[in-house]
């Protein structure tokens, strides 16, 4: 609280209130959003929000606590929000939400999980006001719930559970910019929507939903029913009165039911996702005293769209294996310690028996042999200390992009490794994006739980503050998307496969495979920002061997021999038989699909330490799926 | 005042600096200690180390071994045992009386102590700070680690002063008193005093240890208090043993 002021004057004045999850309800195992408003009626205040989600048993004492935090600027008589996009894995312990200054906890409230958890997905309606009508015909298997708009997840990853979201366009409008940020990214990356029209068409106009929905509205249209939704779900839609309906048309649209050329429900694909628009208004009657409701729900639900990422699945375990076998740090060399032993051992040998010899020389050997014994420890240390170890922390690490077709974002994982020989505080910064960062515990360390930490939420972006131990090492997993980075075709005709391809990284992709027809090709490097075609004979591919034991030996022999970055050759030795392997097993029988992989020496992300300078060395696997046309 | 210790060889000095016997009891705990370090380098890879969580063993093994061998030659020299043969088994009628002895022992012998205990540690620094890069040991540990050294090496030898000042360096029983002197420091206080003994504090250097330097300050402590009291004792006994010598002196004129 202000200065002067104990923490309990400065605490009475600070009131809190959270909404957790949607609706008081969240998933365990999945990000859930979490608002904390705190009012402030004191004198200003600065202090660190932190909210603490606790696991794991003490009985088994794989207790662990995350931390997220927020530093808040509480001036006098000021209300502010803070969001926080949380992971619950137990609801046995309580949630923290607490105030510090410094060592002192200067507001504390802890909340009870048990009665709020589900094990459902959710089925969300986003509006100031629902009819509770509306949430009972929502299908069985989700937990519809009613969620204020101001409560919606300021992150893409806070939609984690949520499997429908349903809301008036015009809400669209309520939203905070990072909500709005937020239900894209999640739209885009396989989120469903479902957006009702109502009968006030202005808020069509709008830019966020032009963005998201390009809506040409023509006008109304009055029915006394809708036989279309019969076709839909079975159900024909009768009223007793007369009603409007819009006529609106939506480009790159597909229409769902339509009563002659008027829409009624029009589908749009989002990337991976997917919304849905409805021309009536859900919230008015005659829809909402519809006897179908529960089917046309059930209807709507099941035209979800089925995600179907090229994604590799290479188990973490693997990759985190991988990368400390490929870590930049070393111990010194064996072979050269024995020598430096050996000549040390043989030096001080020669100076000891010369100064045991009586004689005017005895002096000068003496000064020899403490000068002898400072030029080892200096060669020790020059020679064998600072090229392996002299950096005592060190960091790298992996990400697998997987690019899909046109249009759709490449989705990454990035797997962050810090290795640490010495005590460590550390700070890293992610950049100014907000990511699910969810620490991974190798199996090679006896430790039941991660390293603990605290994951900041800045404006500037997330930050992991830590400490490492000595001789230890943290892995950190980060999701997010991002726009396509490899753009081109591929395309068959009787003699050439041709594959033109944009390379939009900053970086060259090297050591480049192509799997097509069950056989792996080598290609050329691509070079950063160019766009080659390279064209190869299909006589050649069928030479080349179905993929077996033989043909993956030979990869990663070439691998092995034209490795030029330890880092990489490291990653590749360890990873490329699993990964070729996946590709084989989950594309042998897709003859149409090509599939693409690259290595990029560079991670996608640069982690920024702020007190901390360990060494690094990024490695991006690019996976491209593209599929072939085929010409005569 | 002369230096005997860096000129005179014979019996009348008890540990010369330029002792042939001296020196290569020390080349022999070098070639030790660097056969420990070959012998505990550490061959898996780093990574091995750092997926589970533990250091290298090398520096702690290297100090240890260090420790053991220098404080014994240090206890040798300091009760004489590295000038004359066979004395432990063959009761010599000639035990001659040293300089150590016959000169105030704060001019003389504790001088003498303090500089050779710290010169015959230095041929093991090279192997040593190795052993501790390897370990990736910080600085002030390693600096921390040969004042453990050091002090328990003084400690040895002042107690093996104190010996022979006592039983003299012809005394088979005084021979396993200071030995046994050696090993209840280094080895028993394991066991009912860890925090004074220097293996066991070796041992938490190595761990890089929360709260090391409260466990060093404790073990600095009670080992430069035991060096203090022998010190007081080794003087008082050097002391008397002149006056004897005046008194009987002054007898034989009288």
């Amino acid at each position: 609280m202000a200065a002067g002021l104990p923490p309990s004057a400065g605490a009475a004045a600070l009131s809190l209130d959270y909404s957790l999850g949607f609706n008081g309800q969240f998933q365990l195992d999945r990000w859930s959003p979490l608002s904390v408003v705190l009012e402030n009626k004191g004198p200003a205040s600065r202090a660190n929000l932190e909210v603490i989600v606790t696991s794991g048993s003490e009985y088994q004492g794989d207790v662990q606590r995350s931390v997220y935090a927020a530093d808040v600027d509480l001036p006098s008589n000021s209300i502010k929000r803070y969001a926080f996009t949380i992971k619950i894995k137990s609801f046995t312990h309580e949630l923290i939400i607490r105030l510090r200054q410094k060592d002192d906890i200067i507001f504390s409230r802890s909340i009870n999980l048990r009665p709020s958890f589900t094990e459902n997905n959710f089925a969300v309606a986003a509006d100031n006001f629902v009819s509770p009508d509306i949430l009972a015909v929502l299908p069985d298997h989700l937990c519809p719930v009613n969620v204020l708009p101001k409560f919606l997840p300021e992150t893409w990853y806070g939609y984690d559970g949520v499997k429908l979201l349903i809301m008036r366009a015009d809400t669209l409008s309520q939203l905070r910019e990072k909500q709005f940020k937020a239900l894209t990214r999640w739209l885009k990356q396989g989120g469903y929507l479902v957006l009702g029209g109502g009968l006030n068409y202005g808020s069509l106009d709008e830019k966020r939903l032009q963005d998201l929905l390009p809506v040409h509205v023509r006008g109304y249209r009055q029915l006394l029913e809708l036989p279309s939704l019969g076709g839909f779900c079975n159900r024909t839609l009768a009223g007793s009165q007369p009603f409007l309906v819009l006529n609106v048309r939506i480009d790159d649209a597909h229409v769902l039911a339509k009563e002659d050329d008027t829409p009624i429900i029009i589908q749009k694909n989002l990337g991976f996702g997917r919304i849905v628009f409805l021309a009536f208004d859900m919230n008015s009657p005659p829809f909402s005293r519809w006897d179908g409701r529960k089917m046309f729900w059930d209807k709507i639900v099941s035209v979800r769209s089925a995600i179907d990422r090229p994604a590799m699945a290479v188990d973490d375990q693997k990759v985190m294996d991988a990368m400390l076998a490929g870590m930049p740090l070393k111990f010194p060399d064996f072979k050269l310690g024995i020598l430096f032993i050996g000549i040390y051992l043989i030096f001080l040998r020669f100076f000891i028996k010369q100064i045991t010899k009586p004689g005017p020389r005895r002096r000068a050997y003496s000064l020899g042999l403490v000068l002898m014994i400072a030029v080892f420890t200096a060669v020790g240390y020059g020679g064998l200390y600072v090229p392996s170890l002299k950096k005592t922390a060190a960091y790298n690490s992996f990400c697998r992009l997987d690019v899909s077709q046109p249009g759709t974002p490449a989705y990454a994982t990035y797997i962050l490794g810090l290795y640490s020989l010495k005590k460590l505080p550390y700070e890293i910064d992610f950049g100014a994006d907000s990511y699910p960062v969810t620490p991974l515990l190798s199996e090679r360390t006896k430790a039941q739980i991660p390293n603990p930490y605290v994951l900041q939420i800045n404006p500037g972006g997330p930050r992991i503050v830590g400490s490492a131990d000595r001789w230890s090492h943290n892995f950190y997993k980060l999701n997010f998307d991002l726009e396509s980075p490899l753009a081109g075709y591929a395309r068959q005709d009787n003699t050439y496969l041709t594959l033109a391809l944009e390379n939009k990284l900053p970086y060259n992709l090297i050591d480049c495979l192509i799997y097509y027809k069950r056989r792996f090709l080598r290609i050329e490097d691509v070079a950063a920002h160019t766009r080659p075609t390279l064209r190869l004979r299909l006589a050649k591919l069928k030479e080349t061997e179905i993929f077996n034991d033989q043909e993956l030996e030979k990869i990663i022999n070439y691998f092995d021999r034209h490795g030029t970055a330890s880092y990489l050759r490291a990653m590749q030795s360890n990873l490329a038989k699993d990964l070729l392997l996946e590709v084989h097993h989950k594309y042998q029988s897709r003859p149409g699909s090509m599939i693409f992989i690259g290595w990029v020496q560079a991670g996608l992300i640069q982690p920024a330490f702020n007190r901390s300078h360990p060494a690094g060395a990024g490695l991006t696997l690019v996976n491209w799926e593209l599929p072939v046309e085929t010409t005569s | 005042m002369r230096l005997y210790y860096l000129t005179d060889e014979s019996e009348k000095s008890l540990a010369p600096f330029f002792s042939e016997r001296v020196l290569a009891a020390v080349m022999f705990g070098v070639g030790v200690v660097g056969v420990f370090l070959i012998v505990f380098w550490p061959r898996r890879p780093l990574s091995d180390a750092i997926a589970a969580h533990q250091g290298p063993t090398v520096f702690f093994l290297t100090a240890a071994a260090t420790l053991i061998l220098h404080s014994y030659v240090n206890l040798c020299c300091g009760a004489g045992d590295m000038v004359r043969k066979g004395y432990h088994i063959i009761h010599y009628q000639t035990d001659k009386p040293t300089y150590e002895k016959e000169i105030d022992f704060y001019r003389y012998g504790l001088v003498e102590f303090l500089w050779h205990a710290l010169i015959l540690l230095l041929p093991f620094l090279p192997l040593l700070s190795l052993a501790a890069f390897i370990s990736s040991g910080a600085l002030l540990t390693f600096i921390m680690a040969v004042c453990v050294l050091y002090t328990a090496s003084l400690l040895c030898r002042l107690s093996g002063f104190f010996v022979y000042l006592i039983r003299g360096r012809a005394s088979t029983l005084g021979y396993f008193a200071a030995r046994s002197m050696m090993i209840f420091f280094v080895f028993i206080t394991l066991i009912f005093a860890p925090a004074v003994n220097p293996l066991h504090v070796l041992y938490l250097l190595h761990q890089d240890a929360a709260g090391i330097g409260g466990s060093f300050a404790v073990y600095l402590a009670a080992v430069m208090s035991a060096v203090l009291v022998l010190i007081r004792v080794n003087g008082a006994l050097v002391r008397r043993h002149i006056n004897k010598e005046e008194q009987s002196r002054s007898e034989v004129q009288g």
